[in-house]
């Protein structure tokens, strides 16, 4: 009896050390941050080359789309989030940070693209992934916890069904008399979509090389040009054959849930948007 | 088992323990603030009303709800000064809106009638479709609103550190003066969930006091509260709301409702069934402040709504008689807390 009260309490004991150690750590990991403080991460410079169709897009100007309507964008943002770098091996490793993409923005680069600079491990890669759209923690997170490019102020929250807007498309039909306003506004987590680049099909494996740079944080190494054509976004309608926004049709409009036909079609067409440049 | 054995083991168990409370405390304090159980606010909570659910991450304490006050009855949330919270919800009026829809910045006008805050902290979604979950995430929607206060939230943070008064009372609410948008709305989400009305002479009735309703109103107690007039059925229990969505037979109009969450047709022209506590006090009334006063209110019911295509099954016509409806009114008028109208630790600090 005394034994097995003496190993019953010393069981407890090495069994609470245990499990308050696992608490311990597993709790508070997020203060700490050991990514951050890793030597080995070389900068990826990720470029987001707007372009309707085979022009380079700029928001005012005028472009054809297949239906035959002139359109002018003059907004054109999204989320990218949740990067991952795919290993040879199928695997993924996961890149850290969540990026507002504004082609409307001051800071665009001479060439008219948005640059996102992320940090991964140097070798061979297949390809690169994201999704379109916030993770669903940060999606419905209070709000007022949140900063840029989350955050009551970034433009692309709704507060009266707390999410975000994944991504705005807005502009006018331009061809005839008087121009019909277009505003796609979608989000909601079923709407979020995977974007994978470089060749991940079959077992074709891409030579995506994540150099090192001696520490060097110039744009000459590991840079990555990701084309995002808005031709893409106009050609199917939720009809099937129909493009978005036929000439003297109403003006189209989503509003982060609705009407739900339409914002699954601009979410399907904003995803087929993306293709690999690649260096 | 001897005692030097039992010492060691004792001593041991002890140990173990301390260590399961580090890891506890040093984990709970990077959550959040967890305030000294004296601190924490005390609920004057009327008898049969269940507690209130704070959040974890936002327990009440006194200084927090004083913060929170001070906030409500600020213009300076606004962006041009011209509205506070309590603009819209105002204390005579059960903190509901006498405006048929909500004023904001540049006369601005809103699609809804501003609903009271009575028993808020009940509620299990907020706003009239019910989008909201909490009041922590609720509280920023007016004031970003564009038709509302219309304000930047850095903005009105940087304003908040101008005004002296909110030092002290962001010191004693969060330990420190550091303002910031998370306390802002926490705070105000404190205030909100002690907005908490319950005595009423239907209350005193409920607890024996047979004198406290008159003949007429236990009447239309009676129809309230049977097939008759069936408006227990979305209006029941301690805050006379089911706390879900329905459509009441108003007429079709471009607010879809719930509809605007769910994108589910069934929920087209469905909203919250709001509280019917200090009814008397909060014309107009619905979603869209479209009917005057409680006898339009009783009319619609009594004619079964004006067909909607998505009516609720229970909106049918009633027939009552007219001193049906002259009891049901009366009734009605039983559920206004007067003590609650003007009571001073919901009212205006900055006076």
């Amino acid at each position: 009896m005394i034994y097995l009260g003496r190993n019953l309490l010393y069981t407890l004991f090495t069994l609470s050390i245990t499990f308050g150690s696992a608490l311990f750590f597993s709790g508070c990991t997020e203060e700490t941050n050991p990514v951050e403080t890793s030597p080995d991460l070389q900068t990826i410079h990720l470029r987001f080359a707007p372009y309707f169709g085979t022009e380079p897009l700029q928001l005012g100007e005028k472009y054809l789309t297949t239906a035959g309507d002139t359109i002018v964008l003059t907004t054109a943002m999204f989320y990218a989030s949740e990067y991952a770098l795919v290993n040879v091996d199928g695997s993924e490793s996961t890149l850290e940070g969540i990026t507002l993409v504004d082609f409307g923005d001051s800071q665009l680069s001479s060439e008219g693209y948005f640059e996102v600079d992320l940090k991964g491990e140097e070798g061979t890669y297949r390809g690169l992934k994201f999704n379109v759209g916030v993770p669903f923690d940060q999606n419905h997170r209070d709000v007022s916890t949140q900063s840029e490019p989350l955050g009551p102020n970034s433009g692309m929250y709704w507060s009266w069904n707390p999410g975000y807007i994944f991504f705005k498309v807005e502009g006018r039909v331009d061809s005839i008399g008087t121009p019909v306003n277009f505003l796609y506004h979608t989000g909601e987590d079923n709407r979020r979509k995977t974007i994978r680049l470089a060749s991940l099909n079959g077992n074709d494996i891409t030579e995506f090389v994540v150099e090192a740079s001696d520490g060097h944080t110039d744009h000459e190494h590991n840079v990555f040009t990701v084309k995002v054509d808005y031709s893409k976004f106009f050609e199917q309608g939720v009809e099937i054959g129909q493009p978005m926004q036929v000439k003297m049709k109403v003006a189209e409009r989503t509003n982060h849930v609705g009407p739900k036909d339409l914002a699954d079609r601009t979410a399907a067409n904003f995803a087929e948007m993306f293709s690999w440049v690649g260096e | 088992m001897n005692n030097i054995e039992t010492r060691k083991n004792i001593a041991a168990l002890s140990l173990s323990l301390i260590i399961l409370g580090v890891a506890f405390t040093s984990c709970s304090e990077d959550v959040g603030v967890t305030p000294p159980e004296e601190e924490l606010f005390t609920y004057a909570l009327p008898e049969g009303f269940p507690e209130i659910v704070e959040p974890e991450d936002n327990q009440a304490t006194e200084a927090k709800v004083e913060l929170g006050r001070h906030l409500f009855y600020d213009k300076h949330l606004s962006r041009n000064l011209s509205i506070a919270c309590a603009s819209c919800h105002l204390q005579e009026h059960a903190f509901s809106d006498p405006n048929r829809v909500s004023v904001g910045v540049d006369d601005r006008i809103g699609t809804r009638n501003a609903p009271s805050l009575a028993n808020v902290g009940y509620n299990r979604s907020l706003l009239w479709e019910g989008g909201v979950k909490t009041l922590e995430q609720q509280a920023i929607v007016p004031i970003i609103h564009p038709d509302e206060m219309d304000m930047q939230t850095d903005t009105l943070v940087d304003r908040l550190r101008g005004i002296s008064p909110y030092l002290a009372l962001f010191k004693a609410a969060w330990g420190d003066d550091d303002i910031t948008i998370e306390r802002i709305t926490k705070s105000l989400a404190a205030f909100e969930r002690t907005i908490i009305s319950g005595e009423t002479p239907f209350d005193k009735w409920k607890r024996g006091n047979e004198t406290a309703l008159s003949k007429s109103a236990l009447r239309g107690e009676r129809i309230f509260f049977t097939e008759r007039g069936d408006c227990f059925h979305c209006h029941g229990a301690f805050n006379f709301t089911d706390n879900i969505f329905h459509n009441n037979g108003l007429s079709e109009t471009e607010d879809e409702g719930r509809f605007r969450i769910t994108q589910y047709n069934l929920d087209k022209g469905k909203f919250k069934t709001p509280t019917l506590r200090n009814i008397e006090v909060t014309a107009p009334y619905m979603h869209d402040g479209r009917l005057q006063s409680l006898e339009e209110v009783i009319d619609h019911y009594n004619n079964g709504g004006d067909g909607h295509s998505n009516s609720d099954p229970l909106i049918r016509p009633l027939n009552l008689t007219e001193e049906e409806q002259l009891d049901l009114l009366n009734f009605l008028k039983s559920l206004t807390d007067e003590e609650f109208l003007t009571r001073k630790d919901l009212s205006d600090p900055w006076q």
